[in-house]
C-alpha cells in the first residue's frame, strides 16, 4: 500500500507578498513614448543650436529648415513637383520590374537549363553596383527619362529575381505530394500550391527592390538629368543652400519610410499567414 | 599536473557506470531544498500561476512533480533554479537561501538546449569554464562525465550530429560536471521517442545513484514518475498548487527487477491517475470524468 | 516599418549564402553559355564599336590601362584605400553599436528610429552636403563608406543579438554567467550568421556608395576614370573598371562566405 503524504513540518509564516512583476520601463508605452519623445528633444535641440553657430552657407538650424519647407512646400508648390516628378520614373521602372523579373525568376527556377544559361549574368549583374553601368547606359540611349527609368529597373529586376527563384526552390515537396495526391492537374497545383508557396519570397524581393528602387532613382537624378529631389539636393548644395537640401532629404525620409512602410503592410495583407520568408526559421 | 585536479565527486563512489551492483543508501533525513509558500503572479493574468506552494527535497532524494499542462510545474521549476522570482515565499538550499541562479543547482531542459556551436564535451565543460577552472581541468572532468553518460568517442560530435537521445545525455552530463546538491530536470525525456525515453529513465537513475545529486524532475507522464521517484507531488492548476504529496513504496535500485511488473506500481498508479483525472476536470469542464 | 525590409536583406542574403554547390552539367552549361556570348559579342561587337566593343578590344585595353599607363591602377588604388578603411571602420563601429542596441533595450528604443529611417533611405543622397561639409578627398571617401555600410549593420547585428533563443540565455543564466560572458560565450557565437549577414550587405552598400561619390564629386578614382572613359565614349576602356568591379564584388561576398564557413563549422550547409 502506499503511504500518505510525507509529513510536512509545520512551517513558519510565509513572507507577504511582493506584489506584480514590474514590466521594465523600456517596455511599457510610456516608457517608449518618454525615451523617444526625449531623444527628439535632444536632437532637435542639438541641431538648432549647432545650426545657429557654424556658418550658414554648410549647415542650416532646424528653425531654417522649417521656414524653407514652408517656402517650398506650401508658399510654391516646387517640392511636391519635384517629388511626383521622381516618383513617376521610379514607379514606371519599379512597375516594369516586378512583372519581368518574377517572369524570369519563374523561367529560371522551372528549367534548369534556363537557370544554368543564365545564371553566370545574372550573378555577375545581381552583384555588380548599378552605377557603373550609368556612363555606358549614356553611350547607349543618350540622358533623359527612358534612361532614368532603366537605372531604377535595373537596381530592382535583380533583387525580385534572385527571390524568385529561391522561391521557387523552396516550394514544399510535401506539399507538391499533397496536390498530387487529389489529382490536381499542373495548372491547379501551380495556382492552389506554388504562387501561395512563393509569394512571401516574392514579397522579400519586393521589399529589397523598393529600397533599390529609390536608390537608383537618386542615382538617376543625381548623376544623368538634375531633376526631381536628386536633382534639388545637388542644384540645391552647388548653391551653398543646405536648408534646401535639409527640406529635400527629409522629405526622402519620409517618402522611403512610406514607400519600405506600404510594402509591409500589403504584404501583411495578402499573405495574413507568413511571417517573413525567413529561412532560417526552416 | 594530475595531482592538481580536484578529484570529481565520481572518484569517491565505488560504482562505474552500467553496474547493477550498488545499492544506494535511502534519502538522509536532512532536507536539502526547501520550498514555502511560493507564490507567482504575473502582471498580465488574473490568477495566479503558483499559490502557497511548499515542499521539501532530501538530499539524494528524487522528488517529481506531475500535474496536468499550463499547471505551472515549469514555472516553480524554473523559480526553484532561479531563472524567475516568486512575487511570495522562500527557498532554501542546505539551509541558505537560495534567489537567483546559484552554483549549486542546474537544469536539465526538455528541448536538451546544447549551444550548437560546441562540440559534446565544450558543452558538458560549459558550467566549469564559466567558474575559472582550468582547461585541462575542466576537459579532464567533462570526460569523465561524458564517459558516465555512455557517450565515449563523441567528444567532439556538434549537437547537430547526434540524436535526441544522445543530446540529452550531453544535457545530462553538463548539468552534472559542476557538481550541483540539486538538479532540475523539466520533462526532460518528452522530446524524445518511447524507446530511447525508457532507456534513459533507467540510464537517470544509475546515473543520479552515483553522482549522488538530489533531483527535482517535472513530468506529465505518470509511469514516468513512479519509476523514477522517491516522492511524487501533484499539482493542481489556476493556481498552481500542491493537491496531493505520494511516496512511492518500490525498493531500489529499480534497475535490477522489472518494477514496472509490480503489483505497487499499478496500485500507485491508479491513485495518481484518479487525483489527476480530479484535476484535468476541474481546470477543463468540457471533459467528462472517466 | 523597416525593420522588416532587414529582416528581407538578411534572408535574401543568408538564401545567396546557403547555395549548394552545383554539378558537373551546372558549370559545362554555364562555361558553354559564356563562350557562346563571348564569341556573339566578338562578332557583333566589332560592328558597333562605340556601342558594344567587343572582347578583344577589351582585353586590349585593360592592357593599356592596367599595365602600360596605370591610370586605371591607380585609379583603383585610391578607391580600395578609402573602401577598406571605412568599411573596417564601419564594421567595427556598427557591430559594437548592433550589440548596444540589442542588449540595452532603451538604447534601442531611443535610437532605432533614427537608424530605421537612415537604413531605409538613400545614403547617397547625403553626397552632396557631405562634399560641402567634409570636402573631396580621403575624407570624403572614408566618410560615405562609414555612412553607406554602418546602418545595415548596426540593425543586422541587432536583429541577430535579439535572434538568440531565449532558450540559451536560461542556459547561461542557470550556470551563472555574468553579463560579459554571456555575451561571448552566447550571443556573439549565435548570432555569428547574421554577423556575417551584415558584413556583406554591408560591402555592398559602401561600393556604391563610394563609386557614386567619386563620380558625382568629381574625385579621383575609379568612378571618376569610369566618368570619364564614358564621357570620351571609349567604350572599351569602360568595360574594363565595369567588369572589374564586378568581379571584384563577387570577390567580397566569396571571401565573407569562405569566413564565415570557417568559423561556424557546426552550421551544416
Amino acid at each position: 500500500m502506499t503511504k500518505t503524504s510525507v509529513d510536512v513540518d509545520a512551517r513558519t509564516p510565509a513572507p507577504a507578498e511582493t506584489g506584480y512583476e514590474r514590466i521594465p520601463f523600456t517596455e511599457t508605452n510610456l516608457g517608449v513614448w518618454v525615451i523617444r519623445a526625449g531623444a527628439l528633444a535632444v536632437v532637435l535641440l542639438g541641431w538648432e543650436l549647432y545650426g545657429r553657430s557654424t556658418n550658414p552657407a554648410l549647415f542650416a538650424p532646424f528653425s531654417a529648415v522649417v521656414t524653407e519647407f514652408v517656402d517650398m512646400a506650401i508658399v510654391s508648390n516646387e517640392l511636391w513637383v519635384a517629388t511626383l516628378d521622381s516618383a513617376r520614373a521610379m514607379v514606371v521602372g519599379f512597375g516594369i520590374a516586378i512583372p519581368v523579373g518574377t517572369a524570369v525568376g519563374l523561367a529560371i527556377g522551372r528549367y534548369r537549363t534556363v537557370e544554368y544559361v543564365l545564371d553566370p549574368y545574372i550573378s555577375f549583374l545581381y552583384a555588380l553596383p548599378m552605377v557603373v553601368l550609368i556612363p555606358l547606359l549614356i553611350i547607349w540611349i543618350g540622358i533623359g527619362t527612358p534612361a532614368r527609368i532603366i537605372i531604377v529597373f535595373l537596381e530592382c529586376v535583380f533583387p525580385i529575381i534572385i527571390n524568385t527563384i529561391v522561391g521557387s526552390k523552396a516550394v514544399n515537396q510535401r506539399l507538391l505530394d499533397t496536390a498530387s495526391s487529389f489529382c490536381a492537374t499542373e495548372r491547379q497545383t501551380i495556382r492552389t500550391v506554388v504562387i501561395p508557396s512563393m509569394l512571401p519570397y516574392i514579397f522579400t524581393g519586393i521589399h529589397v527592390a523598393v529600397g533599390a528602387a529609390l536608390v537608383g532613382m537618386l542615382l538617376a537624378e543625381m548623376l544623368v538629368v538634375l531633376r526631381g529631389l536628386g536633382g534639388l539636393i545637388v542644384s540645391a548644395s552647388n548653391a551653398y543652400q543646405p536648408d534646401r537640401v535639409m527640406v529635400t532629404l527629409l522629405v526622402l525620409v519620409a517618402e522611403s519610410l512610406l514607400l519600405v512602410g506600404s510594402i509591409k503592410w500589403l504584404r501583411r495583407k495578402l499573405m495574413p499567414w507568413s511571417a517573413e520568408a525567413s529561412p532560417r526559421t526552416a | 599536473m594530475s595531482s592538481d585536479v580536484n578529484p570529481s565527486r565520481l572518484k569517491n563512489t565505488t560504482m562505474t557506470a552500467g553496474s547493477d551492483e550498488i545499492v544506494r543508501s535511502g534519502p538522509s533525513k536532512e532536507p536539502l531544498l526547501v520550498v514555502e509558500g511560493l507564490a507567482k503572479r504575473f502582471p498580465r493574468l488574473d490568477y495566479r500561476v503558483l499559490s502557497d506552494v511548499s515542499f521539501k527535497v532530501p538530499a539524494g532524494g528524487f522528488t517529481t512533480v506531475i500535474g496536468p499542462s499550463g499547471c505551472g510545474k515549469t514555472t516553480l521549476l524554473r523559480i526553484v533554479g532561479g531563472l524567475e522570482s516568486p512575487t511570495a515565499g522562500r527557498i532554501t538550499i542546505g539551509g541558505e537561501p537560495s534567489v537567483g541562479p546559484a552554483r549549486n543547482k542546474t537544469m536539465v531542459f526538455q528541448h536538451f538546449n546544447l549551444y550548437p556551436w560546441r562540440t559534446a564535451i565544450d558543452n558538458i565543460a560549459y558550467g566549469l569554464e564559466l567558474q575559472g577552472v582550468s582547461k585541462e581541468e575542466r576537459r579532464s572532468r567533462a570526460r569523465e562525465y561524458l564517459s558516465l553518460v555512455g557517450l565515449d568517442g563523441f567528444e567532439n560530435h556538434y549537437p547537430g550530429e547526434l540524436s535526441g537521445g544522445m543530446q540529452q545525455r550531453v544535457g545530462i552530463a553538463r548539468a552534472l560536471a559542476v557538481e550541483p546538491e540539486l538538479l532540475l530536470m523539466d520533462e526532460p525525456f518528452g522530446a524524445l521517442d518511447a524507446l530511447t525515453r525508457e532507456h534513459l529513465q533507467t540510464e537517470l537513475q544509475k546515473i543520479c545513484a552515483q553522482a549522488g545529486v538530489a533531483v527535482l524532475f517535472v513530468t506529465h507522464s505518470i509511469d514516468e514518475a513512479i519509476y523514477l521517484s522517491d516522492d511524487v507531488l501533484v499539482m493542481g492548476t489556476k493556481p498552481g498548487r500542491i493537491v496531493r504529496e505520494l511516496a512511492i513504496d518500490l525498493p531500489r535500485p529499480r534497475w535490477t527487477y522489472d518494477a514496472r511488473a509490480e503489483p505497487t506500481f499499478a496500485e500507485t498508479r491508479a491513485e495518481l491517475w484518479s487525483e489527476l483525472e480530479q484535476e484535468l476536470s476541474d481546470a477543463d469542464p468540457t471533459r467528462s470524468a472517466e | 516599418m523597416t525593420q522588416d525590409l532587414a529582416q528581407s536583406e538578411i534572408a535574401l542574403d543568408h538564401t545567396r549564402a546557403n547555395e549548394k554547390r552545383s554539378d558537373r552539367r551546372a558549370l559545362l552549361l554555364r562555361i558553354l553559355s559564356i563562350v557562346v556570348v563571348l564569341i556573339l559579342w566578338e562578332i557583333i561587337g566589332r560592328q558597333n564599336e562605340v556601342f558594344l566593343s567587343y572582347p578583344l578590344a577589351v582585353l586590349q585595353a585593360a592592357w593599356e590601362v592596367l599595365v602600360v599607363d596605370n591610370e586605371l591602377l591607380v585609379a583603383f588604388g585610391e578607391t580600395l584605400h578609402g573602401y577598406a578603411l571605412g568599411y573596417v571602420a564601419a564594421m567595427i563601429l556598427g557591430t559594437m553599436l548592433g550589440y548596444l542596441m540589442g542588449y540595452f533595450k532603451g538604447l534601442d528604443v531611443a535610437l532605432g528610429p533614427y537608424v530605421n529611417a537612415l537604413y531605409a533611405t538613400p545614403r547617397i543622397a547625403l553626397i552632396p552636403l557631405l562634399v560641402l561639409w567634409v570636402g573631396i578627398g580621403f575624407g570624403m571617401r572614408f566618410t560615405i563608406v562609414i555612412l553607406s555600410a554602418v546602418f545595415p549593420i548596426i540593425i543586422t547585428v541587432r536583429d541577430g543579438a535579439r535572434s538568440v533563443a531565449d532558450e540559451f540565455l536560461d542556459v547561461a543564466r542557470i550556470f551563472v554567467a555574468g553579463g560579459w560572458r554571456t555575451w561571448r560565450t552566447t550571443i556573439l557565437p549565435g548570432s555569428l550568421p547574421y554577423v556575417f549577414s551584415a558584413l556583406r550587405i554591408g560591402a555592398q552598400r559602401s561600393l556604391i556608395g563610394i563609386l557614386v561619390a567619386e563620380i558625382l564629386a568629381a574625385l579621383s578614382g575609379t568612378g571618376r576614370i569610369i566618368q570619364d572613359y564614358g564621357q570620351f565614349f571609349q567604350t572599351d576602356r569602360l568595360l574594363v573598371p565595369i567588369f572589374a568591379i564586378g568581379f571584384f564584388s563577387i570577390f567580397m561576398t566569396g571571401a565573407l562566405n569562405f569566413i564565415q564557413r570557417r568559423v561556424t563549422p557546426w552550421e551544416r550547409r
